[in-house]
Formats: C-alpha cells, structure tokens, sequence
C-alpha cells in the first residue's frame, strides 16, 4: 500500500494525478511522515533541475564547425510551401511576405502586370534556354523531369530523396522555369560534358551577361512598380538584396580561390537563384498591387 | 505617440539571422550558432551523459545549417533549432549504445548516484549524479524536468508510452534526491 503511493509521489508534484487519486494520496501523506519528507525532496529535485544553468563548450567550436559547414550544402527550398512567416510585431524582414499572398487576391489584371508578367517570361525563358544551351552538349535528364532546366555544376550520378527526421517539411523539387539553378544534392539533370572540363562554370555564369540582364531587368521591373509597395516593404527588400548580393560576393570570392569545388560551385549558383527568385516574387506583388 | 523605426545598427535577430542563414550567409549562421551553442551544448552532454559532447554539438549545427531553407518560421527558432537537437541527439543515441550502457549495470549506477556528495558545490554534484543515472531515467529527466517537455511529448519523441516516462522520470528524481544537501 506505501509503495503504491510512493510510485505516485512524481505525479502528484507536478500536479498529474486524478482527484481521487490525490485525496487518497493525501489521506496518506497525513499520516505517513516518510512520504512527505519524499514530496519535499522531489519538489526540490524539480526546482534544482530547473535552476540549471546552461553549460558553454569550454572551447570554441566554432572554427571547426565552419570547415564542416564548407563541405554541407544545404537542402533545396520548398517552394510549393509559403516562405516562412518569420516577421517579427515590426516587420524587418521581407515585409512583403507579411501581405496576403497575390494568388489569394481578385484577379484583375492591369496593364502594367501584363507588361510584367510578359518580361518576366521572356525573361526567365531566354535565361533558362542559354543557360541549357550553353552547356557541353545537351544536358540529360535523371529524373525524367521535363523542366527546361539545366544545371551547370556536376551533379551526383542519383536524385536523393530526404525526409529529415526532425519534423520539419519535406524537401521538393527545385520549380522549373528558374534560369539557375542549385545541386550537387538535387541532381535533376546532369550536363553530359564532362563536369571537369567546366570547372569554373559556375564563376563564369556568375559573371555572365544573362544573369546580370536578367537581374537588371527585374530591378527596372521593381523601380517602375515600387510606388505600389510601402515605403517599409522596400526598404526592407534592399536590405535583403544587400544582404544577398553579399553572400554572392563571398561566394564568388569562394569559387574564384576553389573553381573546382562543387559545394562551393553549387551555393554560387543557389545565391543567384535566390537573388533572381526574391526580385521576381518581388515584381509579382508589386504588380498585383497595381 | 507614433514610436521611431529602429535603427540599423540594432544585430539582426533569430529570424532574420535564420532568413540569412538559409539564404547561404555564413556569418548569419555564425550569430545563431554562438547565440545557441551554449544551450545546445548543455543539452547534449545532459542527454548523452558525457562531458564533452562537442562532436554532437557540431552535428547538431550542421543539420540545422543543412534543413535551414525548409524552416517554415512557424515557431521560433529556437525552438525549431532546440527540436532538430533533440532529435539529432536521439539518433544517435539509438544507432550507437554507449559504453557505459554495455558495461555498468543499472544498480551499480544507483549506487554511485545514490552517494551522498561530498563537495560544497552542490550544483556541480547535482550535474554529475545526473550525468550517471541510467540512460533511459536521465533522458527522460532532462527533457522534463530540465528542458521543459511534456510526457506526451517525450513518449513520442522516445517512441515509448507515458507510462514509462513517468515511471522513468520518478526513478530519476528518487535517486536524485539522495543528491541534494541536507
């Protein structure tokens, strides 16, 4: 019978037990002085538990984490998922995640979006085709996808499929119709030149012509359509161009010194997809606000 | 009274680093990783039992510099970093048994946990007593008492029933509390 309420005496600290439970176990503890000297030692327990300080590495690890960070490309965007709705009570950061999404708006098309939404595919169909066209022969398609995309790093010989394990979503595909592209972890295409023979290619397209017209002309985009953005939203979304056109600047730098290192090769060319990809969002809802 | 923008030297917080960070900014990462090392850190050597966890705490940044671009940004950071640590530090519990797990059996850590301290330092005692109690006890310890986590969802986590957690979490603090000064 004592243990049976000793078995319960955790529970009954943290407030666990049904009513019943807990007058029985009450009734008990009137008259069983071990028992409540056991309550006060677990609530102590919990308190001392709870007091814990965290505990910094007695070295710094970070230098070694860094290293390890050069050789880990990170996984693909979800991009059939809605960009993470990471704004803070004042918006700091792309603000213009932060409206209603466009697509959930009326459609009504101005004049000025349809001006846009026709530069924007020319846009990004004549990046896409000289981006597959300058490739050592015609790119292969592993997965069987039929998106104009090719990718200009070498790219592992499978499609890997990764399901974290931490709850977190999924990874999908990268879209189609975007001029870069991002690997070696994808793996939708692989250039049938051999990949060595190129090795500085993704420097070259970070220096490329199309890129950087692609680019100008989403900027000319934005400058004619940010009267229809608040002044904070565009503020905002310079802050974040600067902030990647500095990644891009490192990454550069990165690939400049190790043009043969695919990891390096591969996050070049994801941060100019992802300069391309906030310019166009961009556009988009600054169009739909017209 | 409208209130004035911040200005912009004010350091970019978990969101924004998490937004840079994802987008390849290493230095962005560098701000979440010392801003978060400690905790995670803590968290691991709790968890594993061990002084010096540093390999696992590097991997546990390298997953979530790996999975950043899938944070949905639909908790915070912190919370999100504090769930692929959890998670990456279970994995590698469950692929690897420890040593001590192999060679000790339960009741001779009982024992040893069961001492009486004999240093002034109660709090530096108290960490180690927990550092000894049986793996299945202080997993479930930390992760209640310590980190916070509810029996649901520690049984989800440990794939077990909350039953066990709590009958674990009761033998932690039972032998614990021989632990603490008189």
């Amino acid at each position: 019978m004592h243990d049976r309420f000793v078995d319960q005496l955790s529970e009954y600290v943290d407030g666990d037990l049904a009513a019943a439970e807990v007058s029985a176990l009450e009734r008990h503890l009137e008259g069983c002085e071990t028992c409540r000297a056991t309550v006060t030692d677990l609530r102590r327990v919990v308190e001392r538990a709870r007091a814990l300080p965290v505990i910094p590495s007695p070295t710094d690890q970070w230098p070694a984490l860094r290293a390890r960070l050069a050789a880990t490309p990170q996984d693909g965007l979800d991009e059939s998922a809605p960009l993470p709705d990471v704004t803070p009570a004042r918006p700091r950061v792309i603000a213009i995640d932060s409206h209603p999404h466009w697509w959930q708006r009326p459609l009504t098309v101005s004049w000025t979006q349809a001006a846009a939404a026709a530069v924007l595919l020319i846009v990004l169909a004549g990046g896409g085709a000289w981006f597959a066209l300058r490739g050592v022969g015609a790119p292969q398609v592993v997965d069987g996808s039929s998106s104009p995309v090719a990718v200009n790093t070498p790219a592992p010989t499978e499609t890997q499929s990764q399901t974290p394990p931490d709850g977190t979503a999924p990874v999908s595909s990268e879209p189609a119709g975007t001029p870069l592209d991002e690997v070696p972890q994808r793996g939708r295409r692989v250039p049938a030149g051999t990949p060595a023979s190129d090795g500085t290619m993704a420097l070259a397209a970070s220096l490329d012509p199309r890129y950087d017209a692609t680019v100008a002309e989403l900027r000319q985009l934005l400058t004619s359509e940010r009267s229809q953005l608040d002044t904070s939203t565009v503020r905002i979304l310079e802050q974040n161009l600067a902030v990647i056109d500095r990644a891009l600047n490192e990454a550069q730098r990165a690939v400049a010194k190790d043009p043969a290192n695919p990891y390096l090769r591969a996050h070049l060319a994801s941060t100019m997809r992802r300069k391309v990809d906030l310019l166009r969002r961009a556009t988009v809802i600054a169009g739909a606000r017209g | 009274m409208a209130t004035s923008d911040p200005p912009t030297t004010i350091p970019p917080g978990d969101a924004e680093d998490a937004r840079r960070a994802a987008a390849g900014d290493v230095r962005a990462f560098e701000r979440l990783y010392r801003a978060h090392a400690a905790r995670v850190h803590s968290l691991a050597r709790r968890m594993m039992g061990t002084e010096d966890p540093a390999d696992l705490s590097q991997e546990v940044f390298v997953r979530v510099w790996r999975k950043l671009p899938s944070f949905r940004g639909e908790s915070a950071f912190s919370t999100w970093l504090h769930r692929v640590a959890v998670n990456v530090i279970l994995s590698k519990r469950a692929s690897q048994k420890t040593e001590r797990e192999r060679r000790v059996d339960a009741e001779g850590v009982m024992e040893t946990v069961a001492a009486k301290p004999v240093r002034s330092d109660e709090r530096r005692d108290f960490e180690r007593a927990m550092l000894l109690l049986p793996d299945g006890a202080r997993r479930v310890f930390v992760l209640h008492d310590v980190e916070g986590y509810r029996h649901e969802e520690i049984a989800d986590l440990l794939g077990v029933t909350t039953g066990t957690t709590k009958a674990q979490l009761h033998r932690a603090r039972m032998l614990l509390r021989r632990h603490l000064d008189s």
